[in-house]
């Protein structure tokens, strides 16, 4: 498995030649003849990925329903931090008021 | 630090690019396409596995880029947003397809002869010719499966989809794209394993 893994990501690297040599420069002719009828790809589907893409809350909400590990991780993380500083803040008061009666 | 550095100058090069096409700069735009379209084509190469149709899902995404880059905030890398498109629009050719022919786009055997280009790596592969030929091999025998494994295993491995999108994309329940990604993973190795053998 692991060799399959290094193959794999070297292939993430890799691009086919087209077929045809020109393609970049067809795309830029297709694009210089783009017409109100190209509009017609803009569908409702098309702009509503648009959309959503857009919006911060919708890519936060995507990233942690994509990795809900690393999310629940983070939480974890992030709720042992503030105990540990609740725990440190509730032991200066307790050193605190054990001071003043000493006074 | 060379490498970081380069990769940061493509960023901003990106970026400006990316700003300069969204107030209407042709030449821009024209870059990013010189730039991008054989990113574009491969990924839709893999999934489609026919030449003709990959040069037609280019056109057709970077005509709507285009029409729909000034609405583009820049949340995700140019890339990535380009590369979600390139996939919808390939998984909608599929369907289509799919429907037309009233049967899996994945019954036709892939006949074309492809060239790959290492773009990364290159240099340590081109020392390393046991390496580049087995990616190839592993490339085709990836191009020559099922669309039922093909798609989800390109996504996933290929092109970092979490399991959850690669459902939502192909309809499928998370339990069977898992299971048949397993799968296609487990028909490569056999694959590469009867090819040791021969040799």
């Amino acid at each position: 498995m692991s060799d399959l893994k290094k193959y794999i990501k070297i292939a993430k690297g890799i691009t086919i030649q087209p077929a045809d040599e020109h393609i970049e420069d067809k795309i830029i002719e297709r694009i210089s003849k783009v017409s109100d009828r190209d509009r017609t790809l803009l569908d409702e589907k098309f702009l509503g990925y648009i959309k959503k893409h857009n919006s911060r809350l919708y890519l936060f909400t995507e990233n942690i329903k994509n990795n809900p590990l690393r999310f629940s991780m983070l939480l974890a993380g992030l709720l042992l931090i503030v105990f540990i500083i609740f725990y440190e803040l509730k032991k200066l008061d307790l050193f605190s008021s054990e001071q003043k009666t000493y006074d | 630090m060379e490498k970081l550095d380069k990769h940061n100058q493509k960023q901003i090069d990106e970026k400006t690019l990316v700003k300069k096409s969204k107030e209407g700069d042709r030449a821009a735009f024209e870059q990013l396409v010189r730039q991008y379209s054989k990113y574009v084509y491969t990924t839709a190469f893999f999934m489609l596995r026919d030449s003709h149709d990959a040069e037609d899902i280019s056109q057709e995404v970077f005509v709507k880029v285009y029409l729909s880059v000034s609405g583009f905030r820049g949340l995700s890398s140019f890339k990535t947003w380009l590369r979600k498109l390139t996939v919808n629009t390939c998984i909608d050719k599929i369907r289509l397809k799919s429907k037309i022919k009233n049967k899996k786009v994945s019954l036709d055997k892939i006949t074309e002869d492809y060239e790959v280009v290492f773009e990364k790596h290159a240099k340590n592969l081109e020392k390393d010719y046991f390496t580049s030929q087995t990616v190839k091999d592993v490339l085709e025998i990836i191009v020559d499966l099922d669309e039922n494994y093909r798609i989800p295993l390109i996504l996933r491995d290929l092109q970092d989809y979490s399991y959850r999108e690669i459902a939502k994309l192909t309809g499928k329940p998370i339990g069977t794209v898992k299971t048949n990604i397993h799968r296609a993973r487990n028909m490569i190795k056999d694959r590469m394993k009867k090819a040791d053998k021969k040799q």
